[in-house]
């Protein structure tokens, strides 16, 4: 079938349903008139109707909402470019925190000694001048404590780099102003450090090097005094032959010892391995 | 008032529903009411089913009135959300239910079909039969022709309308025209005279 026949064939059939269509609208007056009920046409029609109803209280939400969300956005963000821009850089630089780390650790202490027990400790025992402190820090944990310093002054320069980057109004000479500022905090909290601080911790005695100082105090005096006795532990002093000192911690249930009096000084014989 | 008149009220009124005249839509809604649901009752649905759809419908179009865009025709934009409705409801109903419905339709509208042209042939004059016969006949149609026959002859839709609302080619909107034409004049012959 060509495609004129086929169209000529389509306008016969529609004309034979339309015929049908007016047949049935002559008839009725309307054809096919089937409403949809009154309770379809209620729902529909307060369906629409609520659906309008409550835009404007929306609108009218938006109107104080938006201007007020808008203030309140624009105020938070000019008081934080402010608080970037005008707040001082250094004031809180974390190098004390870092400078305890400066403080020899020791790893294999059973007991820790704690900060408070130090603060009990009769203070003026740990109270010798700075540079006979340093004596008795060995020259591994004085090169260690050094090389945390430098760390730590490292670290806060970068730190303070860091931040003036931040800044990139701020002048130069205001900068290295911080620095030096920054470096002199450093020094300050390093000295105080070591004033609180004892330069050395007691070292928890083991049976080795209680042999071995057993054996020393045969060949050379070695005497001890009593600092500190705690429920499980004896902090004592030990003052070798030149004079030098060492702090030892002893445990109660490993060694026995003279704790009538704490000030003279003893033999490192009266000491006694349990 | 010509078809193009009435078509730029219902977009006026569309826009200004839109903008909260409740009064614009109580006006489209007794305008296009009726070709709504009839869109539905001759997809061979029940009246409940026929009038949930349309509820559907007008809700829908309720919700989206401020996408409503003034370059689409309203007719055009609520028959593309009728018939959505119209699939998604197919779509859910199982297709074995369907099917099953199609085979007894299919059986039974033989006879039914049969037995209504009988009927009809007895009482050709009676346009209660034609009213029915027309209806049994709309309905047998495949989907997509039922459709295209909807829309053209009983909504009053061009062919380039329909294709908008289907999103289909213009060629195939017009060639399930002239079968769906072909079946509903074979079906109805006895009134061909």
């Amino acid at each position: 079938m060509t495609d004129k026949q086929q169209d000529k064939q389509l306008v016969e059939d529609q004309a034979f349903i339309d015929s049908l269509y007016e047949e049935l609208a002559d008839e009725t007056g309307k054809a096919n008139e089937e409403p949809p009920s009154e309770q379809l046409d209620q729902r529909i029609l307060a369906a629409a109707h609520k659906a309008v109803a409550s835009k404007p209280t929306l609108q009218k939400n938006r109107n104080w909402f938006y201007p007020i969300a808008t203030a309140a956005s624009a105020i938070l963000m000019i008081t934080l470019v402010g608080h970037q821009i005008y707040s001082p850089v250094t004031e809180n630089v974390e190098m004390p925190l870092a400078l305890t780390d400066s403080v020899p650790s020791t790893d294999n202490d059973k007991h820790t000694f704690s900060t408070n027990e130090i603060t009990a400790m009769d203070t003026s025992l740990f109270e010798p001048p700075l540079a006979s402190e340093a004596s008795f820090v060995s020259e591994e944990e004085r090169a260690t404590t050094g090389k945390h310093a430098v760390k730590m002054q490292a670290s806060a320069e970068k730190q303070i780099t860091r931040q003036a980057s931040q800044q990139a109004k701020q002048s130069k000479a205001k900068r290295s102003s911080m620095k030096q500022e920054a470096e002199m905090t450093a020094k300050k909290s390093v000295q105080e450090k070591q004033k609180v601080y004892p330069a050395t911790k007691p070292i928890p005695l083991t049976k080795q090097q209680y042999l071995a100082l057993e054996s020393e105090s045969k060949e050379q005096s070695l005497d001890w005094i009593l600092l500190l006795e705690t429920e499980t532990n004896y902090i004592i002093e030990l003052q070798h032959f030149d004079n030098q000192k060492s702090y030892y911690l002893l445990q109660k249930q490993q060694f026995q010892l003279d704790n009538t009096s704490k000030s003279a000084p003893k033999s490192f014989s009266e000491i006694q391995l349990q | 008032m010509n078809n193009q008149d009435q078509q730029k009220q219902d977009q006026c009124l569309m826009l200004a529903y839109a903008k909260g005249d409740a009064g614009a839509f109580d006006q489209l809604y007794g305008k296009h009411k009726q070709a709504v649901f009839r869109f539905f009752i001759r997809q061979n649905l029940s009246n409940a089913i026929a009038e949930e759809l349309c509820h559907d419908t007008w809700l829908k179009l309720i919700n989206n009135r401020e996408n409503y865009q003034v370059t689409a025709l309203f007719s055009t934009f609520l028959f593309t959300i009728a018939r959505r409705i119209a699939i998604d409801y197919s779509q859910n109903k199982s297709v074995t239910l369907e099917r099953q419905q199609a085979d007894n339709k299919s059986e039974g509208d033989i006879s039914q079909l049969a037995k209504s042209e009988v009927a009809a042939q007895e009482h050709a004059t009676d346009n209660q039969t034609l009213a029915e016969a027309l209806k049994q006949q709309i309905a047998s149609l495949p989907f997509e022709q039922r459709e295209v026959f909807l829309l053209k002859q009983e909504a009053g839709f061009s062919l380039e309308d329909i294709a908008q609302i289907t999103a289909q080619n213009k060629e195939k909107v017009k060639s399930s025209w002239r079968y769906a034409l072909q079946k509903m004049r074979k079906g109805l012959r006895f009134y061909d005279r």
